[in-house]
């Protein structure tokens, strides 16, 4: 300001900064616009980057679902100084896979390390005096019961605990022999004579069953009832015995459910008796069930862990599964054959079944020993692990170690096992699987349950179906009304009502999501359920009063409709669908009076169509109208940015504004309408709370409108938090968000590329 | 205020005064409005955007089958007036109009009158060539699908015709289905054009339908308005007075809203009477 520091311009002389200046700024624009440059680009491949992680990092969870499971011999060991010669009847492997048990024909059940092979401790079956073993049955691994016959007819169950103790902060593992029926052999049934050609022993739900069958088809068994004394919690047991009917011939395998109702007796020729044992007073056979073609010997057998598959091993070496079928025409439950498994080379000799899950080893006589898995169908893998004709198996009861012993081999061998996630296959994730208990084969998603011999049910297409489902309603409502709004609010609606009703629908997309799934499900589902006239009413109502009123407007002289200003029109239909709606409400229990009955709601369940409170009915309103702001700001967008020279020169050639907007406006705007729709899809696909809050999460499908579904967002929402990290049903979420994401990221290359396209053809200048 | 002259004079006696170089070695007479059939008659238009009048008082008349110029400096109100022969002005909100046009003794903005028709019977050209993202047969076809023709060899015959007309026929007979954004700019323009006159109109309203283009397409372009003239009545705004003077019959000047100054183009540009024509095609104006 002060004139003394002014500077003098001499007239011609440069007013540039001078060359040095000049020199310098040119360096620090030069440094700008590289940083520039190569800072937006590194901003920009970071964000493709992280976006590649994100697949990296789901795919990294989910990958071990797709890794094969390795089975090898990690060595062959020696029980030392073993001096009990006779043959094995049974092989056992404890939970911390460092004791292996081995019960043998004479009696004697020796303990030894795993690792090398030394003897830890021996125990006696108390034999009776004089007299040899002849038969010997086990009940489900995972029961750990074990029942021994002898020559004298009478039989001992006994079962083996591990007990833990910590001297010195050492875990020491001691196996004990225990006797829960008692230390006494005991007979089983009343007139059975002859020698027990099978036995077997259960666990089940209200007490224990053994049961044993001759050469010559007879069938006896003792049921033990527990009963707790509730004042000195002593355990009396009750026992008592029946003969079941006759097979005819001699009795091979036996087994009994856990439901204690059935009772399987199989031949040599694989022919299968199912014996109706819930009334043991009058036991009946059901049903002869063979198991194996003709020719053909059932040489293996074993119940799956819960006890409601039998697995049946051939002397074709085929593998299958059977499991009890309710007739829905006479009510009764057959075995039925539910699949079968690849073929082994040689009869199947021994089927061991996994303790937690429905996973099982079969050996057989070439000396194969492979691991199939039920639910998802497939053999996991196929070893050769010894010349010799496989004759036990041990799994440990945490599936990572298996004891094998060949026929007239002194020695076991020790295999390894990796099958951490033998439950998912393509075929049991995307395909209908026959699970246990069911009467067909069906898509299903049930991750858990309290029963610790639950199958996991792991389909992803009930999820994938509901997903669709609810975006596809949520978009029957929204596309039209935001489409059509958008090219109104654009085209037609005047600039300072444009101004008020755009921002306010934009707003819309600021409400919280989880405020609209919350009112959709605590005040809307219940609502309709009581209202639902209200659905079918306002659909046919709303529209055609509101196309009623604007051609009655239309239709006034043009004097009257002088008073509203063009482009105003709008507000008018503010009142009509608000009388419309309150007609819509108040005529609603009129109507359920006049035509349901008094409610639609029972009227529905009365005429068979399943209506669910939370459906996708609700779901489609809620997300609809979270989907609206979405597809309209984008497709306002795209319409009110068609050039304006475009539809001056439709307009000029002599079109109405109607012919403007679907000659002109409409293909010129179709990109972006397209990519409207194909984001507000993404977004309904990959919406959480509101078919979290609204939806019922029942895994159905089908499309129903008044039943509900579960997707894969809100899936993830409700079963990651309780998953236990790094088992199969963690990783199975982590593969169900890996498809969520390739499900949004198709949807949306798909619309850029569309959009891309439409764009060269519409392109405009 | 709007001056009919009606001195006769011819180009090969000429009236000395200005600008007689753009006229050297036309042979035609001066002509007179009194002379010719009237096609659109303009009373007392006065347009305002808002409260700011953008039209004051305009009275004029346009003879049928001539080519009448607008001329003036930008912000003069000539395009606004060319917009409102068909009522494209309606379409900006704030605009208010007063006063009458009349098309053949009809007044066009009566309230009983069918714009979309007027459209119709009055095509306009706008400055920069707008050909609809359609290909080149659908774009000239649009006019006649909006008045409901379906049947596909009137159609083929009306593209035929108008694009013939507009002597773009040998450039494009092979790609009538290919998108109209693959022509020149100029042909774009020849292209609009044949559009407009699909629609058979009486009246062409070119607003400076050559300032996008170059010289050649320009020099085409004015060729084509000298032979359209023969069936329509044509009305063109242009900043250029070198092409006012070669393709136009009768030329007004427009000043700051007002009909400054009509008259016969030759008479126009070599006799002005008025000091700020004058001004303006000496090149004195600002």
């Amino acid at each position: 300001m002060t004139a003394s520091t002014e500077q003098t311009l001499e007239f011609g002389s440069s007013l540039l900064p001078s060359r040095e200046r000049r020199e310098k700024l040119r360096k620090v624009r030069r440094f700008r616009d590289g940083f520039s440059r190569y800072g937006v680009g590194t901003a920009g491949i970071g964000v493709i980057i992280a976006l590649a992680l994100i697949f990296v990092y789901l795919f990294y969870e989910a990958y071990p679902l797709l890794k094969p499971a390795a089975i090898q011999v990690a060595k062959e060991i020696t029980i030392l100084a073993d001096e009990d010669s006779s043959d094995t009847v049974h092989l056992t492997l404890d939970r911390f896979e460092t004791i292996g048990g081995r019960f043998s024909s004479s009696g004697i059940i020796t303990f030894f390390d795993v690792e090398t092979g030394k003897i830890l401790a021996r125990e006696n079956v108390p034999v009776p005096e004089g007299e040899t073993v002849t038969a010997f049955g086990r009940s489900e691994s995972r029961k750990s019961l074990f029942v021994y016959g002898f020559s004298d007819g009478s039989v001992l169950p006994l079962k083996i605990d591990y007990r833990q103790t910590f001297p010195q902060g050492v875990r020491v593992i001691t196996p004990t022999l225990e006797f829960p029926l008692g230390d006494e052999p005991i007979r089983v049934g009343g007139g059975i004579t002859g020698n027990y050609s099978a036995l077997t022993i259960v666990d089940g739900r209200g007490g224990y069953i053994v049961a044993a069958g001759t050469d010559s088809g007879d069938i006896a068994m003792a049921m033990f009832r527990a009963r707790r004394n509730m004042l000195t919690g002593s355990v009396e047991l009750s026992r008592e015995d029946y003969d079941l009917p006759s097979i005819q011939r001699p009795v091979t395998q036996l087994f009994v459910n856990e439901s204690l109702r059935n009772l399987f007796a199989i031949d040599e020729e694989g022919a299968l008796f199912n014996i109706d044992i819930v009334d043991p007073k009058n036991p009946r056979i059901l049903e002869r069930v063979d198991l194996v073609p003709e020719g053909v010997s059932a040489t293996a057998a074993a119940f799956l862990v819960g006890s409601r598959s039998l697995i049946v091993g051939g002397s074709d070496g085929s593998l299958s599964q059977w499991i009890l079928v309710r007739n829905e025409d006479t009510g009764e439950a057959n075995l039925t054959r539910i699949r079968g498994f690849r073929q082994q080379s040689g009869a199947i000799t021994f089927i061991e079944p996994e303790y937690s899950r429905k996973g099982f080893l079969a050996g057989d006589d070439t000396g194969r020993v492979s691991l199939h898995y039920a639910t998802s169908s497939v053999t996991l893998k196929q070893l050769e692990a010894t010349a010799e004709p496989v004759v036990r198996i041990a799994i440990s009861p945490i599936n990572r170690l298996a004891l094998v012993k060949a026929e007239n081999a002194d020695h076991l061998q020790v295999l390894t096992i990796d099958n951490p996630h033998p439950q998912t296959s393509l075929s049991a994730l995307w395909g209908k699987v026959w699970y246990e208990g069911r009467g067909q084969p069906e898509f299903i998603w049930q991750s858990s349950s309290a029963d610790d011999a639950f199958e996991s049910k792991f389909s992803l297409t009930p999820l994938t179906i509901g997903t669709l489902k609810a975006a596809l309603f949520a978009m029957l409502l929204a596309t039209p009304l935001a489409i059509m709004g958008a090219i109104y609010t654009a085209y037609f609606m005047a600039k300072p009502m444009r101004r008020i009703v755009k921002p306010s629908i934009e707003l819309m997309e600021a409400l919280p999501t989880v405020i609209l799934g919350f009112l959709a499900g605590i005040w809307l589902a219940p609502y309709i359920e009581n209202h639902l006239p209200i659905i079918f009413v306002g659909a046919l109502l709303i529209p055609f009063g509101m196309l009623v009123a604007g051609f009655s407007w239309s239709r006034l002289p043009s004097g009257f409709r002088g008073i509203i200003p063009p482009g105003w029109e709008a507000a008018l239909l503010v009142p009509v669908v608000i009388v419309l709606g309150w007609i819509t409400v108040e005529s609603s229990p009129w109507i359920e009076l006049a035509f349901f009955d008094g409610s639609m709601r029972q009227w529905f369940t009365n005429v068979g169509i399943p209506y669910d409170q939370r459906n996708a009915l609700i779901v489609g309103l809620a997300m609809g109208f979270a989907v609206i702001p979405t597809i309209f700001s984008i497709a306002e967008d795209a319409v009110f940015n068609v050039p304006r020279h475009l539809t001056q020169g439709s307009l000029a050639l002599g079109a109405t504004s109607w012919q403007t907007v679907v000659g002109v406006v409409l293909p010129t705007a179709s990109p972006g309408i397209f990519s409207a729709v194909m984001i507000g899809f993404g977004r309904a696909v990959g919406e959480t709370m509101i078919v979290l809050m609204a939806s019922g999460n029942s895994p159905i499908v089908n499309f129903n409108l008044f039943e509900g579904m579960r997707t894969l967002a809100a899936n993830i929402a409700v079963e990651l938090p309780e998953t236990a990290v790094g088992s199969t049903h963690f990783r199975v979420l982590f593969l169900s968000a890996l498809v969520l994401l390739l499900f949004t990221f198709v949807l949306n290359t798909v619309a850029e590329v569309v959009r891309q396209r439409l764009r060269k053809r519409y392109a405009s200048i | 205020m709007t001056q009919f002259h009606t001195a006769t004079a011819t180009a090969s006696t000429p009236v000395g005064g200005l600008n007689s170089g753009l006229f050297e070695g036309a042979q035609r007479e001066i002509r007179s409005l009194r002379d010719e059939t009237i096609a659109l008659t303009v009373e007392g238009l006065n347009l305002y955007y808002g409260d700011t009048p953008a039209l004051k008082a305009v009275t004029m008349q346009v003879p049928t089958h001539r080519v009448t110029a607008f001329i003036g400096p930008s912000g003069c109100g000539k395009s606004t007036l060319l917009r409102c022969f068909n009522r494209m002005n309606d379409l900006i909100d704030s605009c208010r109009i007063e006063g009458s046009i009349n098309l053949k003794g009809e007044n066009i903005y009566a309230r009983d009158a069918d714009v979309a028709e007027l459209r119709r019977r009055i095509g306009m050209v706008f400055q920069k060539p707008n050909p609809f993202p359609k290909s080149i047969f659908e774009n000239v076809a649009y006019g006649l699908r909006m008045q409901g023709v379906k049947d596909k060899r009137i159609l083929t015959e009306a593209v035929e015709r108008s694009i013939k007309a507009v002597g773009l026929w040998d450039e494009v007979k092979d790609r009538l289905d290919s998108n109209a954004f693959g022509l020149s700019g100029g042909q774009q323009q020849r292209l609009v054009i044949a559009r407009a006159i699909a629609i058979e109109p009486e009246v062409i309203l070119l607003d400076e339908p050559t300032s996008a283009l170059d010289p050649i397409s320009t020099a085409k372009i004015e060729q084509l308005v000298e032979q359209l003239k023969e069936q329509y009545t044509i009305l063109i705004v242009t900043h250029n007075m070198a092409q006012a003077a070669r393709i136009s019959d009768y030329t007004a000047y427009m000043y700051l809203g007002e009909l400054i100054e009509y008259a016969d183009t030759m008479h126009l540009f070599t006799n002005p009477s008025k000091k700020s024509t004058e001004d303006y095609i000496t090149g004195r104006y600002g």
